[in-house]
């Protein structure tokens, strides 16, 4: 009997270690397989040899390795496409996290990083400061930060509209998310019927693009994904039994109340930091967590770093479809709602069938 | 030891449970028997301190339990609720295992002594052989044995019951109920438990409270509360008494 539990040990930690190691290593190369495909497609063509050289010689501040190259080469990989792929994968990875932690606080797996109105509101505070810039004079309110303290905004709303007695119940911040984002998008209706012919700035805004990244995107983005992914990881633990319900996270020793804090703060900030920069990119939010849990199971210690690496890696690939496929470019959210949809169906019928009622 | 004085409890204005006031004995199997309604499971709640008397107190081993961090009540006791539903496909080990968290720091990896006191647990409820399964995907009986496994793991001096047997088919009920008794006497655990099934009551108890609209309807030796008029009264059922072994419910 002894030895048959040591084998099942063995067994046990064998087994998981082999998955994370074989999914990492996987992830690892298609990661770097598509940021060199990525960066080298484009409208314009550049080669791999001065792709290297303008990544180096700028990382290490080298100007004999960039005088051998002209101006635009250098700008067209430096200042378009590097930040363009960078935010690219920390966007969707920021979003896949969010909705991992999303899924567990609100116990919920059909949530995602929108669930809780965050994007709508964003998608408010952008329709105001467009709608100002084009009709008033004088404006020039950026449209990043007024996204961003939309979602801010929202955000405190909606947790202090689901308290009850002090008290964050999951299904309250469901409910109060959608009631909220109904009534913002609304506004954001009222706003798009108001600027009259000038509604494609704020249409164009919300069907979720990245063609505007710049650096300054990037230095929002990357921060606030890193931090919102390390800090959670830290915690993972405490999320598993969260996703339990609150009872059974405080008889396990978890304090409900403030881990759920710490939770909704770290994934609310990843979406209002991503949708500010990029709209609204539907599914990799939705979708990842799932892929994730079918290798992985359902620890968060795991699923949340690897969400990040997915993530980022599925909304690379995508943004690079998006920007090469045609003449012009798709948005990307086009690109991810449509082939996330029936993806996530057959995730969804498939687990249907596994299931007891 | 538990010690409740005077604890009245609302939800709103209703007031759930009248001025209860009673202790519970260490080692005992304490159970909780009363009509849908009676307030069974929220004096449970009181008990594993997730609700708080609107007045009174409650003491555990001499502790009031608002004090109680948490960490500290985890260690205390462990608590199986009506209808726990998981939703995410934890394996049955990982499931058992966070029965080990109160007693692990943050990020602490599990000893060989978690894994041990894991898998005596799974062994004690029948569930090993489940060990790779995804707790999604088992019937309601086997997802209350994981549950009770995951209560032994927790290896707490109190372990709280909320109809914790209910899907589990008789064998495995009555094989539950052997295994809490079996820690009584060995390991001096005390047991609060809800039961339905009478029958039951009677042969795995110590004390039995009768509750009856939020307020104590008789409290005390199992054979003084088991009796046909309390029963018939308080159940508005009819039942006939067999000396020695019980009751027996007429339809």
């Amino acid at each position: 009997m002894e030895n048959y539990y040591k084998h099942l040990q063995l067994e046990y930690f064998r087994k998981n270690k082999y998955r994370v190691w074989i999914a990492l290593a996987a992830l690892t190369i298609l990661m770097i397989a598509t940021f060199f495909t990525s960066i080298n497609l484009g409208r314009a063509y550049i080669g791999p040899r001065d792709i290297a050289y303008v990544i180096l010689g700028r990382l290490f501040a080298r100007e004999d390795i960039l005088s051998l190259l002209d101006e635009t080469t250098s700008a067209i990989i430096w200042d378009i496409r590097l930040p363009r792929i960078l935010c690219a994968f920390f966007v969707g990875g920021g979003l896949a996290v969010s909705g991992t932690i999303f899924q567990s606080v609100l116990m919920n797996p059909m949530a995602d990083s929108y669930t809780m109105g965050v994007s709508t509101g964003a998608a408010f505070g952008a329709s105001i400061a467009i709608y100002l810039n084009i009709m008033a004079m004088g404006f020039a309110i950026p449209i990043t930060a007024a996204a961003f303290l939309g979602a801010v905004l929202t955000l405190c709303i909606v947790m202090t509209l689901s308290k009850v007695r002090g008290y964050l119940s999951p299904v309250n911040l469901i409910l109060s998310g959608i009631i909220v984002s109904s009534i913002l998008s609304a506004g954001v209706t009222l706003i798009k019927n108001a600027a009259g012919e000038n509604v494609g700035a704020i249409v164009g805004w919300m069907m979720g693009s990245l063609s505007s990244s710049s650096w300054s995107e990037v230095f929002l983005v990357l921060p606030v994904t890193a931090l919102g992914t390390l800090i959670p990881t830290y915690f993972a633990n405490s999320l598993n039994l969260l996703s339990l319900g609150d009872e059974e996270a405080r008889f396990l020793g978890v304090d409900p109340e403030k881990s759920r804090r710490i939770f909704l703060t770290a994934a609310s900030m990843i979406t209002a930091a991503c949708v500010s920069v990029s709209g609204i990119i539907g599914f990799v939010g939705l979708i990842v967590p799932h892929m994730l849990r079918l290798v992985l199971g359902a620890d968060n210690r795991k699923l949340i770093p690897f969400s990040m690496l997915l993530g980022g890696e599925l909304l690379l690939v995508a943004d690079t479809v998006a920007r090469v496929l045609l003449r012009t470019e798709i948005p990307v959210g086009v690109i991810t709602t449509m082939l996330g949809g029936p993806f996530f169906l057959f995730i969804f019928i498939r687990k249907n069938r596994r299931r007891y009622v | 030891m538990y010690k409740i004085s005077n604890v009245n409890f609302f939800i709103g204005k209703r007031l759930i449970l009248k001025d209860l006031s009673f202790s519970i004995r260490q080692g005992e199997i304490f159970t909780i028997i009363g009509p849908n309604g009676s307030g069974k499971t929220t004096l449970l709640k009181l008990l594993t301190g997730f609700y708080k008397p609107s007045s009174g107190e409650i003491l555990l081993d001499g502790i009031d339990i608002r004090m109680m961090t948490p960490k500290a009540l985890s260690q205390k006791l462990s608590v199986i609720s009506q209808n726990v539903n998981i939703q995410f496909p934890f394996t049955c080990f990982e499931v058992v295992m966070m029965g080990r968290n109160p007693k692990l720091a943050n990020n602490q990896k599990p000893s060989k002594r978690d894994m041990d006191v894991v898998i005596w647990a799974m062994e004690k409820t029948n569930t090993l052989q489940y060990w790779d399964r995804l707790i999604t995907e088992l019937s309601g009986g086997e997802k209350q044995r994981i549950m009770l496994a995951r209560t032994l793991a927790q290896e707490t001096p109190y372990i709280l019951l909320d109809e914790a047997f209910s899907d589990m088919d008789m064998h495995y009920v009555i094989k539950s109920m052997k295994l809490l008794r079996e820690l009584v006497e060995q390991k001096g655990v005390t047991v609060v438990n809800i039961v339905h099934d009478l029958n039951l009551v009677y042969h795995f108890s110590d004390s039995v409270l009768l509750l009856n609209g939020g307020k104590i309807e008789r409290l005390g030796h199992k054979v003084e509360v088991m009796k046909k008029e309390n029963i018939e009264k308080t159940f508005k059922i009819r039942v006939e008494s067999i000396k020695g072994r019980g009751m027996l419910i007429l339809p």
